[in-house]
């Protein structure tokens, strides 16, 4: 396996859908590629990032959400 | 036990309000709605972009669920199912929106040299690039570099990564092929790393301590 070959299959490594050989064979192009092993922690922090990026955006509580916005929301069942 | 704040607490508190919600309850329904939208106007905020459209959605949302709630079978939570109708709502939004032509997301990619070798290998990132992400000032970067990826494989990333919904999920709510999610995914993922090399690679002009090989 190569460095590219690697990169494409970084996903499928992560999600536990390579096939064995294949799984072994990315393994040990990781043990011999120190940037290839670089690139997969970044990868893996990056979706780390993302999750914890967006999860600060998600509100506290209920004062987040305008009382207008709520107020129309109940006053358009009733229309 | 469970307070009147919290509505959707256990499942014992979730049936007490469906039944509310089915015998037309005002207070269930007002209930529902101050227990959801907060979270729901996030995700709408996420995937629109503007404060004035996210509403918009929640609210079109919260009028389609409640026509649609006799029909609510229950094999779902109900913030879950919420939640679907909001992200499908949104993409709509998104889909309704006069096309621009997306940017290429290709300079973001890793390219190759004919031998397999990355042209530009990865560098270092900065020692607690992990613990910077803990940061609001970082995440506020990640979340401002997320809006720059095209809409193609943002709404990808955004379904899968941050609404944590599976490929199967993500490939119908895009009409797309459980493939197309995947290499989507990939690529944004890739995308997202190289722009965030900026704030964590050793280049970087925050970057401390170790530098490129």
């Amino acid at each position: 396996m190569n460095c590219q070959e690697c990169s494409e299959f970084i996903l499928r490594y992560l999600e536990g859908e390579l096939a064995a050989d294949e799984h072994s064979s990315f393994e040990l192009h990781l043990d011999r590629c120190p940037p290839c092993r670089r690139y997969l922690d970044q990868y893996t922090l990056t979706v780390k990032a993302g999750k914890a990026a967006c999860a600060e955006s998600d509100p506290g509580g209920p004062g987040d959400v305008p009382e207008e916005l709520i107020r129309a929301i109940l006053q358009s069942r009733r229309s | 036990m469970t307070t009147a704040s919290d509505p959707l607490a256990d499942e014992s508190a979730e049936a007490a309000l469906l039944a509310g919600l089915r015998t037309g309850s005002d207070a269930a329904y007002e209930s529902l709605v101050r227990a959801t939208s907060a979270r729901l106007l996030a995700v709408a905020r996420r995937i629109v972009g503007s404060e004035e459209e996210a509403r918009d959605v929640v609210q079109e949302a919260f009028i389609s669920a409640f026509k649609a709630l006799d029909r609510f079978e229950g094999h779902a939570k109900l913030s879950t199912w919420l939640h679907r109708i909001v992200v499908n709502k949104a993409l709509m939004r998104l889909r309704a929106r006069k096309r621009k032509p997306e940017e290429s997301i290709e300079p973001l990619l890793p390219s190759f040299k004919d031998d397999g070798h990355q042209m530009q290998p990865a560098t270092d990132w900065t020692e607690g690039a992990d613990v910077k992400v803990e940061r609001a000032e970082t995440r506020a970067f990640v979340r401002a570099q997320i809006d720059t990826l095209p809409d193609t494989y943002r709404t990808v990333l955004l379904l899968r990564d941050i609404e944590e919904m599976n490929t199967p999920e993500t490939a119908a709510m895009l009409g797309i092929s459980e493939n197309a999610v995947k290499i989507r995914l990939h690529r944004a993922r890739q995308a997202l790393r190289a722009l965030l090399d900026e704030r964590f690679g050793a280049g970087s002009t925050r970057a401390a301590g170790q530098g490129a090989r």
